[in-house]
């Protein structure tokens, strides 16, 4: 088990590089003056030149790869065009509340969609099972936004029992409310995933020998079924936690939360190429590593996969 | 005379398909004894395993559905217990051991943790857990049972596979064990030792054992009596001795001839012509006469189903004209008979051509 884990660890060092290649590439190819855009229009000719030697946009593209590399592995991802900040301080600031953000969220869609996707195939075609999976339907046709701020009015302004927006000092009420509207989102797929590996799951040879074992059925669904179900959910999970840690920008914007995904969007929009940089990367490094957790969580499911 | 362990009183159980009810199982009775085993057999879809399934209420529902009968356990009525006291009865009353074993063992639990779970189940708690593990693969000839304990399903070898899936069956000692086709997955040569293991243990252990096989083979080896089942229903059932001595169903006798792959005058195979039939659209009167030789000229076949007769000690046969040999050279016809692209031989091992 140790092996594998340091396998995938290594084998995620090339992929991280590819990445640095590819973010360093994208943004040289990126139409539109970062330096124009910056000094305005209007201004002269070697003032452009001049911010240019400035910002090293001078060298040539790999003396600029290399040292913007050698920086990024000394976690210096350069300063913010238009703030004149680390860009690494601003991440750092920014990935608490998206961390806090996403693990709520996420912990809200695992326990409604891997419980409503069990609920539902345990009773495959019974009246639970078509409300179940009706009110999903229901759900996700509904935009986020509309659903946000239906839950803000409701339990912010009606009720008075959560802050409607804002981060306030941080503390964890703060996150009950976009937490739960986003993982009911997430939800959905997680519980249409579940009950369709379920019922593949349920009929089973091995289920089968449990119930002939005299399982009672709450341990055959959930100590047998569950677990080997497990092994094809984890995929979607992995998926869906990346994408939450990366941050998500309607949410953030909604509930007016300082995360990752609104800096990323308002630095691409100011074309501020070292804060876009730094969020390309950080989330790609962030994606990566959840995939190596995904995979030491299959092999931990699963131990037919410890040996590839 | 040994009392019964279980007796299956006229069991009933179909399947809903788009068709209409198929009735897998129709009116199937039998008896089973301690330390005794009983052979069921006939070709797939004759209701072998649905009869073994709806035993300790473990059919599919849906899409099938046991629709009338008695499965006594010790006089008690199995399918009249309430669901979920049937966890209490399965595996601590009534075992059993499947067909595929490569995929009968949850692929993500540890053989040690498999046979536990039986153990913990159907045990009074704070008992030595472990010890009882060692010793039920032990048993069931797991070689080396300590170091199986942590291994994987994916670690063992098919018919090692096997023997853990008898060792969790027989773990906390249950009076019948339902084996269905066991050994039809395996090489020749596992096939014998499974075999041998089983009738072994049920003799030692006083196990009433109700084997499922098409493999007249494995019969001859193992059992003390035999039940051919034909669409459904039991045609014959008879000591083994007998049996093999003098069938007398029609079919039977086909089974038989196709096991032991006689030749006819013109030197094909004797197979049974034609195919298990469309149990949703059952022929009328006996459900074998559209393929039977004797048959052929016969017009009560086709009317009211045969009844069960007395043949002997402990032989029924549900035939109108058991024993008789067919009319003319129908026999020989059958054989030659060029029905389809490739007879439908009856579903029999050639494997035991040695009988």
């Amino acid at each position: 088990m140790l092996s594998f884990v340091a396998r995938r660890l290594v084998e995620a060092v090339p992929v991280l590089l590819a990445v640095s290649i590819v973010t360093f590439g994208l943004l040289y190819l990126v139409p539109g003056d970062p330096v124009k855009t910056l000094v305005g229009e209007r201004a002269s000719p070697e003032t452009i030149a001049n911010i240019r030697r400035e910002l090293g946009l001078d060298l040539p593209v790999h003396e600029r790869y290399l040292g913007w590399l050698g920086k990024v592995l000394k976690g210096d991802l350069g300063r913010s065009w238009l703030t004149g900040r680390p860009v690494a301080e601003s991440l750092a600031a920014r990935f608490p509340v998206t961390a806090r953000l996403a693990l709520t969220a996420f912990a809200v869609s695992v326990l409604v969609g891997l419980g409503l996707g069990v609920y539902s195939a345990t009773r495959q075609n019974t009246v639970a099972d078509h409300l179940v999976r009706t009110a999903l339907l229901l759900v996700g046709a509904v935009p986020i936004f509309v659903m946000a701020t239906a839950a803000m009015y409701l339990f912010g302004v009606k009720l008075r029992v959560l802050p409607v927006s804002g981060l306030g000092d941080g503390s964890f009420v703060y996150f009950v409310l976009p937490g739960t509207v986003l993982g009911l989102y997430l939800s959905i797929y997680q519980a249409r995933m579940t009950r369709s590996v379920m019922l593949e799951v349920i009929r089973q040879d091995y289920i089968r020998t449990a119930r002939a074992k005299g399982l009672p059925e709450r341990v055959v669904t959930w100590r047998h079924a569950f677990r080997n179900a497990l092994v094809t959910v984890i995929t979607l999970l992995g998926g869906s936690l990346s994408h939450l840690l990366v941050g998500s920008v309607l949410t953030e914007t909604i509930f007016n939360l300082p995360g990752i995904g609104r800096f990323t969007v308002d630095a691409a929009y100011a074309r501020d190429l070292p804060a876009v940089m730094g969020c390309f990367l950080f989330q790609a490094v962030v994606f990566v590593v959840a995939n190596v957790l995904v995979d030491i969580g299959y092999a931990a499911a699963d131990p037919r996969v410890r040996l590839g | 005379m040994v009392e019964d362990v279980l007796r299956v009183i006229d069991l009933r159980a179909e399947f809903r398909s788009a068709r209409g009810p198929v009735k897998a199982v129709d009116g199937v009775s039998f008896s089973l004894q301690p330390g005794r085993t009983l052979a069921l057999v006939g070709e797939s879809g004759s209701g072998k395993s649905a009869t073994a399934l709806a035993i300790p209420r473990l059919l599919p529902d849906p899409p099938g559905r046991v629709t009338g009968g008695q499965v006594l356990l010790r006089g008690r009525d199995l399918l009249e217990l309430d669901p979920d006291e049937m966890p209490r009865v399965r595996g601590r009353e009534i075992a059993m051991v499947f067909q595929e074993p490569a995929s009968a063992l949850n692929p993500v639990m540890t053989v040690g943790d498999q046979v536990a779970e039986s153990v913990r189940t159907h045990r009074r708690p704070g008992g030595p857990v472990r010890a009882a593990v060692i010793e039920a693969l032990a048993r069931a000839g797991v070689p080396a049972p300590e170091k199986r304990l942590r291994q994987y399903p994916h670690e063992l070898s098919g018919g090692l596979k096997q023997r853990v899936l008898i060792a969790i069956a027989l773990a906390c000692g249950p009076s019948v064990l339902i084996a269905d086709e066991p050994t039809t997955a395996l090489d020749v040569t596992v096939q014998a030792r499974i075999l041998d293991l089983l009738a072994y243990l049920g003799r030692r252990l006083g196990l009433a054992l109700l084997l499922i096989t098409h493999d007249l083979g494995v019969v001859a080896r193992t059992a003390e009596r035999v039940a051919v089942m034909y669409a459904g229903r039991v045609v014959e059932t008879a000591p083994v001795g007998r049996f093999f001595r003098s069938p007398l169903h029609p079919y039977s006798r086909g089974l038989l001839e196709a096991a032991r792959m006689t030749r006819d005058d013109t030197g094909s195979f004797r197979v049974i012509d034609g195919a298990v039939p469309d149990l949703a659209d059952l022929p009328s009167g006996c459900r074998f006469h559209p393929r039977c030789a004797v048959a052929r000229l016969r017009a009560a076949c086709a009317g009211p189903p045969p009844p069960a007769r007395e043949a002997g000690p402990g032989h029924t046969v549900e035939c109108w004209y058991p024993g008789e040999a067919a009319v003319g050279r129908a026999w020989a016809g059958c054989a030659r008979a060029p029905a389809g692209p490739r007879p439908a031989a009856a579903e029999v091992n050639s494997r035991s051509a040695g009988l």
